[in-house]
């Protein structure tokens, strides 16, 4: 007799409870927004077209360097592949504004370049400024879909095209590129989500996207006003995690891989071409911040504000991973708790800047939340925790079925299985979430500007400070640290296995 | 014609193929033929240009390669079939023929040739192993190659379909009169269908000649054991060109050639199971020469494998295969008497 659970299990209620946390912010927005008096108006027809664009210049930039660097770093022969694949791939681990911040002082009239080098570089901001940053640092998620659709492609058919007589280029245009048009696409419409909930670099480029909008309406206390943008932000949103979903990545029964041999001076002049994207993306940001430590030195910083970063991000991490474990463990469980574990996911589809405008009226009404880290932890959270919950489940999707099972076969007790299998692999996945969550808080931006207690600076809020006072040279080591933060998340991202997985979720988070 | 001269392959700082000689003739169907790992798809990827070379030559009527001048795949006229048929799944089966011809003529001529009519507008995924493999020959084909590449072509179909495939791919090929190289790990179809085969092993040529002569006069051990079962069996030499095998009491001529070996006064002769016959044994056992007892039987469908324990040979080498017709079923442990039926000079080798 098939025997079924009947019983309510207890890590349903847990994670029914955080399911519902989770639709609070869009309950307190349209109760907020309903008291706005504009629903439409002129200027969110140019908050709209802004917008939009920036979505479609990221999409066109980043496939237009992705697709090329994804072809070369899958398909050619380079000496220290791996290398330059994390090369690569790492403008993803930086928060754009890192880079928004460094070109807006460094090109321009009275920018750092001119004033060093003397030479007049070209503005870099308004819808030009944010295209371009936001390409350099999407890219990545056009190279990583398009670079594993390449790698599940047969060689033959290539080998197969040029035997025909075709040459190299035009093989690639109509026997390859037609066959992983979806992961390409799937790569963009990530790079253009990005840009929709991006908040940073729109504000700094001084360009007006609903995000940059929401936070000049927070600011002039019209809080149902920035509900009302939120909204209409959401529903963008919406409408692009749906194009993702119907997306489909056809697979195809992987083959031999396909390798190009160049000879040394094609590889090195290849490896040349793409640098400058590099530079632009890494090199000069570093640069910037180096030259300001130099010039600026150390007088301005307080070690106060790195504290506060690394105690409000451990806080963080701990909290969402203790969220996060009924939710992964509710998931192996059922249908229903696949369900609750999917509503939680709509976290990662509130831009930073919504649930901070959301939370904030929660405080409002809430007096003795306002002001609060837990108000801000509890963004955090709720922001992060499909990320969390993402990779402790990934460790433990084997556990239900096949290991548990061999390890019962190879005559083990319950208890020793727990002990011996599924603690340490869940650990694996508690330990890396937990570090994924910490290190993503520690470089959000905007929750943190709009829920941080008076007074509460932390490394990403002071970096913004600075910028609007217009004292640069100060950014120097909360950058320099962001920067030295962000590295080591790449090194935890490739050091875990799901890596493409990890990405793939990273695209809804910001 | 192709002529492949001191060819080495190297992938990174490993040997791959090492000085390696062979010409194809203008319409000959050459059989590579070893164990996985040889190194045979890295030939066909060198002379189709897919893979670069590190020394040595590749000469054809219109062009020459070689380490330093490489011609790209679309400039050398090369034909490829693929073992996985790299049909462009995105395209119908026609479109896939028709890849890059301007007039249908050849297309046309091939899709029929091979039966494809009904499939004209299928897509690749949708077709058996056995279709797909006629609608990738009949795109090289319809390409109107100078010569083509055959990689493992039948190694993803049904064995009940390999029979009727090799054969149509044999008479497709001389149809349109264009060589071919075919590699393969199957000494079977490298035997029935190549006008010559070359046997391969970690890079090297082993042999090169027509199937009969590799099968009955192989030149090495390796050889011989690759292309199908072996006994090697103790003889004493008697002349120049005879030789008297102990344990069955008969005399054997030898195949010219190899005269170190035939001063010396013991050598290993080479008998397939095919060789040799044996008879129920009504006598007492150890009274002629000749006499064994059935050690093992395999049954092959067509015929039996019989495995037969000779008397008065050494332990280590005293097994003999002898392959009879199916109907014919002894009982293991069965006293028999062992016959070589062959007339034709046997191989000898050295006892080291």
């Amino acid at each position: 007799m098939i025997h079924r659970i009947t019983r309510w299990p207890l890590s349903y209620s847990f994670s029914l409870v955080i399911a519902f946390l989770a639709f609070v912010p869009v309950i307190i927005l349209i109760t907020l927004a309903s008291d706005s008096a504009q629903m439409f108006d002129a200027r969110n027809l140019d908050i709209l077209s802004n917008t939009l664009l920036l979505m479609f210049f990221t999409a066109l930039g980043s496939v237009a360097i992705g697709v090329p660097l994804a072809l070369i770093l899958t398909y050619v022969h380079l000496p220290w592949q791996r290398f330059w694949l994390i090369l690569f791939a790492s403008p993803l681990a930086l928060p754009s504004y890192l880079g928004a911040f460094t070109f807006y002082a460094a090109f321009g009239g009275g920018g750092e370049i001119a004033s060093l080098l003397g030479v007049t570089t070209p503005e870099v901001k308004g819808l030009f400024g944010s295209s371009l940053t936001m390409v350099l640092y999407t890219y990545p998620f056009v190279l990583l879909s398009t670079r594993s659709a390449l790698n599940s492609l047969d060689a033959s058919q290539v080998y197969a095209a040029r035997t025909l007589g075709m040459s190299l280029l035009p093989s690639i245009w109509f026997v390859v590129l037609p066959r992983i048009r979806n992961a390409i696409a799937g790569g963009a419409l990530l790079a253009s989500m990005y840009a929709l909930s991006d908040f940073g670099t729109p504000a700094i480029m001084g360009l007006t996207t609903f995000t940059s909008e929401i936070y000049v309406e927070y600011n002039a206390f019209g809080l149902s006003q920035a509900a009302m943008l939120s909204l209409q932000l959401l529903v963008v949103v919406a409408l692009i995690l749906y194009m993702e979903s119907k997306v489909k990545v056809n697979q195809e029964r992987p083959g031999q891989h396909l390798t190009l041999w160049f000879n040394h001076w094609q590889t090195k002049l290849l490896i040349l071409g793409t640098l400058p994207v590099v530079i632009m993306a890494i090199l000069l940001p570093l640069g910037v911040f180096s030259l300001w430590l130099w010039r600026d030195g150390l007088e301005y910083f307080d070690v106060q504000y790195a504290i506060n970063s690394l105690y409000v991000s451990l806080l963080a991490a701990l909290v969402t991973v203790i969220f996060a474990l009924p939710l992964a463990y509710a998931a192996t469980k059922g249908r229903v708790g696949r369900i609750l574990e999917r509503i939680t996911f709509i976290g990662f589809g509130i831009p930073g800047i919504v649930m901070g405008t959301a939370l904030v009226y929660a405080g409002l009404q809430l007096p003795f939340l306002y002001q609060t880290l837990a108000l801000l932890i509890l963004a955090y959270v709720l922001r992060f925790l499909p990320l969390a919950v993402g990779t402790i489940r990934s460790s433990t999707e084997n556990l239900e079925g096949s290991l548990a099972n061999a390890a019962r076969v190879l005559g083990a007790s319950p208890k020793e299985v727990y002990q011996r299998i599924t603690l340490p692999l869940t650990m694996r996945g508690v330990v890396a979430g937990a570090a994924l969550v910490f290190l993503e808080v520690m470089r959000e931006l905007p929750a943190t500007l709009l829920l941080g207690p008076i007074e509460f600076e932390t490394l990403s809020t002071y970096l913004w400070r600075v910028y609007e006072a217009g004292y640069f040279g100060r950014a120097a080591i909360p950058g320099l640290l962001l920067f030295f933060f962000s590295a080591l998340g790449l090194a935890i991202m490739f050091s875990t296995e799901r890596w493409g997985n990890i990405v793939s979720n990273e695209g809804a988070s910001r | 014609m192709i002529q492949i001269k001191n060819l080495s392959i190297h992938y990174g700082d490993i040997p791959v193929i090492d000085n390696l000689n062979l010409t194809l003739a203008n319409d000959e169907i050459l059989m590579l033929v070893g164990p996985t790992g040889c190194g045979k798809s890295t030939i066909l990827k060198a002379l189709a240009g897919l893979t670069p070379i590190a020394e040595g030559e590749i000469v054809h009527q219109d062009w020459t390669t070689n380490p330093k001048k490489h011609i790209v795949p679309e400039q050398r006229n090369v034909g490829m079939v693929f073992q996985d048929f790299a049909l462009f799944p995105h395209l119908t089966v026609e479109q896939n023929i028709a890849f890059r011809l301007k007039d249908n003529g050849q297309s046309e001529r091939w899709i029929e040739a091979l039966g494809l009519q009904t499939f004209r507008h299928v897509k690749p995924n949708n077709l058996s192993g056995g279709q797909k493999q006629r609608v990738a020959l009949a795109r090289t084909l319809a390409h109107q190659p100078a010569f083509i590449l055959l990689d493992e072509p039948l190694s993803n179909l049904d064995a009940a379909l390999k029979d009727d495939l090799r054969w149509e791919i044999r008479s497709a090929l001389k149809d349109a009169g264009i060589p071919a190289i075919w590699v393969t790990h199957d000494q079977e179809e490298a035997l029935s269908v190549g006008d010559r085969i070359g046997v391969l092993h970690a890079g090297k040529l082993e042999q090169l000649d027509k199937p009969e002569v590799c099968y009955n006069q192989p030149v090495n051990k390796f050889v011989a054991r690759f292309l199908g079962e072996t006994n090697f069996i103790s003889a004493q030499m008697l002349t120049e060109n005879t030789c008297v095998v102990s344990a069955l009491g008969v005399e054997q001529t030898i195949e010219q050639g190899n005269e170190q070996l035939r001063s010396m006064e013991s050598v290993y002769l080479l008998l397939r199971p095919e060789d040799l016959a044996m008879q129920v044994n009504e006598l007492l056992e150890g009274e002629r020469k000749g006499h064994g007892t059935i050690f093992s039987m395999r049954y092959e469908g067509s015929s039996r494998l019989y495995q037969i324990q000779i008397a008065g040979e050494p332990q280590s080498n005293n097994l003999v295969k002898v392959r009879t017709l199916h109907d014919i079923n002894l009982k293991v442990g069965q006293s028999v008497n062992l016959q070589i039926t062959s007339s034709r000079a046997k191989t000898i080798f050295s006892k080291e």
